[in-house]
């Protein structure tokens, strides 16, 4: 039989990480989105990474079989946080999706995924300086909204700047914003088409010494992501951190009648660890009027479904991961959340969302409507 | 029968019969069925050591042919119709985490997972009871309940990974047995979809004849499948009472269970770690002072005290286990924990009376802090596992029972019997007023992994030979599965074997559930 695609990796700490979770048993199984919505034991953190180790003990070539289950995970670390090995599962499959790409093997849906992005620069079929041009984007612009944002919701971006402005903080878009931080890149596994566009951004940033990030997606890309490449960025603040710190400063405004439940962003809490910021952005637009959380919130907060490239190669279980965690919001609850694709998955699963800046502009009476 | 490994390698596409076989079920199970290479490599192996070794190898146990995930009941009535009309076996399958191969498929055939069935159906807080599915994760089933006030009270180690059909089907005991009881005590009743395809709704603890509800607990798969189970619930704690004692001996610490459960004392863990379980697992330290530790962590003192030899024997010993057990026995001093809940002055009091128990047998207090720790990290001991296995170890227990007067004596015989194969060690857990649980753990290694495996046999040949020789059961809460079924017959006897075999072929005409579990194959 053909040996192809049975490369093991040359990396210590994903040779054990994959070993670890072969013998593990399935301890952090319940935390997994995936596994919980397919309840599958094939895509269960165990089920996911025990491909690796078939790959190390050169059992099975990565093939069709063994890539649709490396690409089932959102990227939500939630598992990390309950492993006490400390295993980086979601990074760990990405390795394996790189494996998959060379064998030729990746999902459909990710080979489409990656020709839009050479062609567009994005994951998305629209122009992004069109988007950031029409967003409001300036030589000396330092807010970066992320292309979910442009491309999908515009008046997301309108609601961020008019807020920021209600706080003293006049945010144009950066030029910087026409591209992606090209995560999607990194999570479908294209790891050297990822570091090529990490060195075309940064060689774009190379004058500019801060940008103001919205999307925690691509402030986690840019501020965790790009290192492991080598690369470096402009320094990364986040949005939520910047309006939180001027919104004592700032409280006039109108309470937000709101019957709302905030959702936290997996790459903004576990992954970048911002816990108090948004909520107390929240807090402060419902003029201190309590919100309804998850059972499981912070860093064990469940996920959107919207992470990696889940909602690409594996459509229906990522609405369904959704549909669960808005359950776990209340059913009747608007969710409130900053992170755009979580809000989209939201939506998708039929439930009403918000974003985060939407509600501050609404409460500062600038919001900038559909 | 016996279970055959086959190379992962040889798991390829499914071939055609499997791919109409899947179809057909996708048919029954609203899309949701598989013969694809990965799942059934996945849903090969449950979490029997054997076979997580081999995995590491490369090996599983022979896959289903198919896996299909029903909604409900009339599906999986719908699956049973179909597999009794085709003869072809059906394995229930939860989570996978029982340690006796009860859910690997060791003649192939259809692999049913329970999880689609996950719901906590309702909550009565009037009766204190609560509806729940059986495909329900246990840690979800907590979270769910705590949101309500309400706890089932059962904490295995495997809460994280385990369904509560599973525990059904196994008769689990969680850490707080001792308190609120085993599964099977647990448990109002039930509704199951029979080898038959009947679904059966038991009902309620019969005032009299036969209790139908206990019947189907502990089947292992082999009668039914559980589908909802009606629980008693349990008020979230409102305080709890921690304590450790150091015993001078292993027989001194026992004495003590015995003499709380006795006069009527219930902590809700008892834990008795023998010598070497008391120093390996961190609880305690053979010579540590006790009243100025009370407020420190337990495991920093004994990562400061701990001999340094001792935890090297461990890692460079495994393959001279005599050598390593033989160390062992220089220890003598062993921990005991208790902790105590509900109630805060129930609690005090029921503490303060057991200190007096222990004292009166030599205990020397060592405060709250070692059992808070263990509270606190009480779960930690199973992510150990992989270390051992990558290493090229295995580690397994066995978990038996008996009556006082037996206890020691099989602690002795098991100890002894498995003293020249592997490293062991025990502790003494889920007590009763007639016994309690002896939990051994042992783990060995050798030059070859057929060497290795060889071990592995001999070391549960032995161990549970001499448990049962010396008056133990043949398990307390993992099951019997595969692995211990033909010890269980041994235990039952032939009249009990012919009973067993009857509520078979009237549950299970055909013989499709779970051939080979509980030494039940082949009957039809
Ligand atoms: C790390 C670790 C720690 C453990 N600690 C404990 C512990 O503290 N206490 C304890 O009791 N056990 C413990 N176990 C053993 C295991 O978790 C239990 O046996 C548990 O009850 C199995 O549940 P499961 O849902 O995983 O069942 P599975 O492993 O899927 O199945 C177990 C058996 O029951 C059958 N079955 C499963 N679900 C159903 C159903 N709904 N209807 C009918 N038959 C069914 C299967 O066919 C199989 O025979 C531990 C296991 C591990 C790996
Ligand atoms: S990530 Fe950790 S807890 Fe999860 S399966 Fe792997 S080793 Fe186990
Ligand atoms: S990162 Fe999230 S989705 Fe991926 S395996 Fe871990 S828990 Fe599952």
């Amino acid at each position: 039989m053909s040996h192809d695609g049975m490369r093991p990796s040359s990396d210590p700490r994903r040779q054990r990480e994959y070993a670890y979770c072969t013998a593990c048993p399935k301890l952090c199984r319940f935390s997994c989105p995936v596994s919980e919505a397919e309840r599958r034991e094939t895509v269960t953190p165990w089920g996911k990474m025990e491909v690796g180790h078939q790959l190390e003990t050169r059992q099975r070539p990565m093939d069709a079989a063994s890539a649709e289950a490396v690409y089932a995970c959102s990227d939500c670390g939630r598992c990390t946080e309950h492993c006490k090995h400390g295993n980086e599962v979601a990074p760990a499959l990405v390795a394996l999706r790189a494996e998959a790409v060379r064998a030729g093997v990746a999902p459909e849906s990710i080979t489409k995924l990656v020709d839009r992005f050479a062609s567009h620069g994005s994951p998305f079929p629209t122009s992004l300086r069109q988007a950031a041009q029409k967003a409001g984007m300036r030589d000396d612009g330092t807010y970066f909204p992320g292309c979910t944002a442009l491309a999908k919701q515009p008046n997301l971006v309108d609601d961020a700047r008019a807020a920021s402005e209600a706080v003293g903080m006049p945010l144009a878009v950066s030029p910087l914003a026409s591209r992606c931080c090209g995560y999607p890149l990194w999570a479908a596994g294209h790891l050297q088409a990822f570091r090529a566009h990490a060195e075309g951004f940064a060689e774009a940033a190379r004058e500019v010494p801060s940008l103001v990030v919205g999307d925690p997606g691509c402030a986690y890309t840019l501020s965790v992501l790009y290192p492991q490449v080598g690369v470096r960025t402009p320094e990364v603040r986040l949005w939520v951190d910047e309006v939180a710190r001027r919104l004592p400063e700032h409280a006039g405004g109108k309470p937000v009648e709101l019957d709302a439940a905030y959702h936290d962003p997996c790459h903004l809490g576990r992954g970048l660890g911002r816990y108090e910021a948004p909520r107390a952005i929240l807090q402060h637009a419902l003029g201190g009027k309590p919100f309804a959380e998850a059972n499981d919130a912070r860093n064990d907060a469940g996920c959107s479904g919207g992470g990696g490239v889940l909602p690409r190669t594996h459509p229906e279980t990522s609405v369904e991961i959704a549909r669960r965690q808005g359950e776990a919001l209340g059913e009747r609850a608007t969710i409130v959340t900053a992170c755009p694709a979580a809000r989209r998955m939201f939506e998708k699963a039929g439930r009403k969302s918000l974003a985060l800046e939407t509600v501050l502009a609404r409460f500062f009476g600038r919001e900038s409507g559909d | 029968m016996t279970p055959e490994f086959v190379r992962i390698a040889s798991v390829i596409e499914p071939s055609e019969s499997q791919r109409a076989l899947a179809s057909d079920l996708a048919r029954l199970c609203d899309g949701r069925a598989s013969a694809g290479s990965q799942d059934r490599i996945a849903y090969a192996r449950d979490l029997w050591p054997k076979a997580t070794y081999w995995a590491g190898l490369g090996k599983v146990p022979r896959p289903p042919d198919a896996i299909c995930w029903p909604r409900d009941e009339k599906q999986l009535a719908n699956v049973v119709a179909f597999a009794r009309a085709r003869k072809i076996p059906l394995i229930p399958f939860g989570a996978g985490s029982g340690v006796c191969g009860g859910a690997i498929a060791l003649t192939g055939g259809i692999t049913v997972d329970l999880k689609r069935m996950d719901r906590l159906r309702s909550v009565d807080h009037a009766s204190r009871l609560f509806t729940a599915q059986g495909g329900i994760i246990g840690e979800n089933l907590e979270r769910e309940l705590a949101a309500h006030g309400l706890s089932l009270g059962h904490f295995p180690s495997s809460i994280y990974c385990s369904t509560l059909g599973g525990w059904l089907a196994a008769r689990s005991a969680g850490q707080l047995s001792t308190k609120y009881g085993k599964i099977e005590d647990m448990c109002q009743s039930l509704t199951a979809v029979l080898g038959t395809g009947e679904l059966v709704k038991v009902r309620a603890r019969p005032s009299n004849g036969p209790d139908f509800t206990q019947l189907l607990i502990g089947s292992e798969g082999t009668l039914g499948f559980i589908t909802e189970a009606t629980m008693f619930a349990v008020p979230q704690p409102a305080t709890r009472a921690y304590r450790a004692v150091r015993f001078r001996t292993l027989e001194a610490g026992a004495e003590a269970i015995r003499r709380i459960l006795r006069d009527g004392l219930r902590p809700a863990v008892v834990r008795l770690y023998d010598p070497f379980d008391t120093v390996i697992a961190g609880k305690g330290k053979t010579k540590f002072a006790a009243t100025d530790e009370h407020h420190r962590d337990g495991i920093q003192v004994i990562q400061e005290r701990a001999p340094l030899a001792a935890k090297l024997a461990v890692r460079a010993a495994l393959g001279k286990p005599a050598a390593l057990n033989r160390l062992a026995d220089l220890l003598r001093e062993c921990l005991l924990i208790l902790v105590f809940e509900g109630d805060a002055d129930l609690c005090s009091a029921e503490d303060e009376q057991a200190l007096i128990l222990c004292r009166e047998l030599g205990g020397v207090d060592l405060g709250a802090a070692p059992a808070r720790h263990w509270m606190e990290q009480r779960y930690a001991v199973s992510y150990k596992q992989s270390k051992m296995f990558a290493a090229g170890a295995f580690a397994d227990t066995m978990e038996v029972c008996a009556t006082w007067d037996k206890v020691l004596p099989v602690y002795r015989a098991v100890r002894q019997a498995v003293s020249p194969l592997g490293f062991i060690m025990a502790h003494l857990s889920h007590a009763y007023v007639e016994g309690c649980s002896l939990y051994f753990t042992f783990s060995a290694t050798a030059p070859s992994p057929e060497e290795v495996v060889e071990r592995y046999d001999a070391v549960w040949r032995e161990a549970l030979g001499a448990a049962m020789a010396a008056g133990a059961t043949v398990s307390h809460h993992h099951g019997v599965g595969f692995s211990k079924a033909g010890r269980l017959h041994e235990e039952l006897g032939s009249p009990g074997v012919n009973l067993l075999r009857a509520l078979k072929r009237t549950c299970d005409p055909d013989g499709i559930l779970n051939p080979g579990k509980l030494g039940l194959g082949g009957e039809a």
